[in-house]
């Protein structure tokens, strides 16, 4: 249906799924030094910053001859911040818990991947769904500016308290791990 | 001072590697960062799939 609204071939849809993994990939060892020298939180406003740059770019869908190139561009940039979200996981559970809670924060954390997905699906199909394949494309055209739009919000919702409220280090260390960590990043600046 | 501080010091080449000592603790505050953490990770994961239920 995307590919039929915006005049493209399936391809340039599916691409838009694999763009994101290209920027995942570009971006994975430069988050996993930041996190390292300069601390998960700065990385987390990193991301933050290309989440907001990508789903703003995704607005701008239904402009001019471009159109689907800004969707094929934003999901390209806000997956550069992509890779925070994964190798950061046990960062934090070092950081905040005792050995023994470790795995379990470690796992939860790493679900959200999985979870995000599914969530993204039930976001989309919650304004736009193929039975609306039938309509005229202005139509069409106007249901996908809003599912951009308001899911754009709400992601943005979704990641502020990361950016305003997360912190990198407890008031004493969880473990002689956790000071071992602390002066080896040390160390490396 | 916390013992795995003391041996911090570079004039020492001891690092205590007790991870069961009674000494560390955890803070509440790290499940708010959990939460916060786990937001942000579905952030990160859902616009990706956006096309998919309508290509």
């Amino acid at each position: 249906m995307t590919a039929d609204t915006y005049h493209k071939s399936k391809s340039y849809v599916n691409l838009a799924y694999s763009l994101t993994n290209v920027g995942f990939l570009l971006f994975a060892l430069p988050t996993n030094k930041s996190i390292e020298s300069k601390g998960v939180r700065i990385t987390i406003q990193l991301s933050v910053i290309f989440l907001i740059l990508g789903l703003s770019l995704r607005l701008l869908i239904n402009n001019g001859g471009f159109n689907f190139y800004y969707a094929l561009l934003g999901n390209f940039v806000a997956s550069l911040g992509r890779s925070c979200s994964t190798n950061a996981c046990t960062k934090v559970s070092v950081k905040w818990f005792l050995p023994k809670n470790r795995p379990l924060v470690s796992s939860i954390l790493l679900l959200g991947a999985p979870l995000g997905t599914i969530l993204g699906y039930q976001i989309t199909t919650f304004f736009i769904t193929t039975a609306d394949a039938s309509l005229p494309t202005e139509m069409i055209k106007d249901k996908m500016f809003s599912l951009m739009f308001y899911e754009g919000i709400i992601l943005i919702i979704m990641v502020i308290p990361a950016i305003v409220f997360y912190k990198d280090d407890p008031p004493t260390p969880t473990s002689s791990t956790s000071v071992k960590m602390d002066r080896d990043s040390n160390v490396k600046e | 001072m916390h013992k795995s501080q003391l041996t911090n010091d570079s004039s020492m080449s001891y690092l205590s590697t007790d991870d069961t000592s009674s000494e560390f603790k955890e803070y509440p505050y790290g499940k708010i960062n959990v939460v916060i953490f786990f937001l942000f990770s579905l952030a990160n994961s859902a616009y990706l799939v956006t096309f998919a239920p309508i290509p």
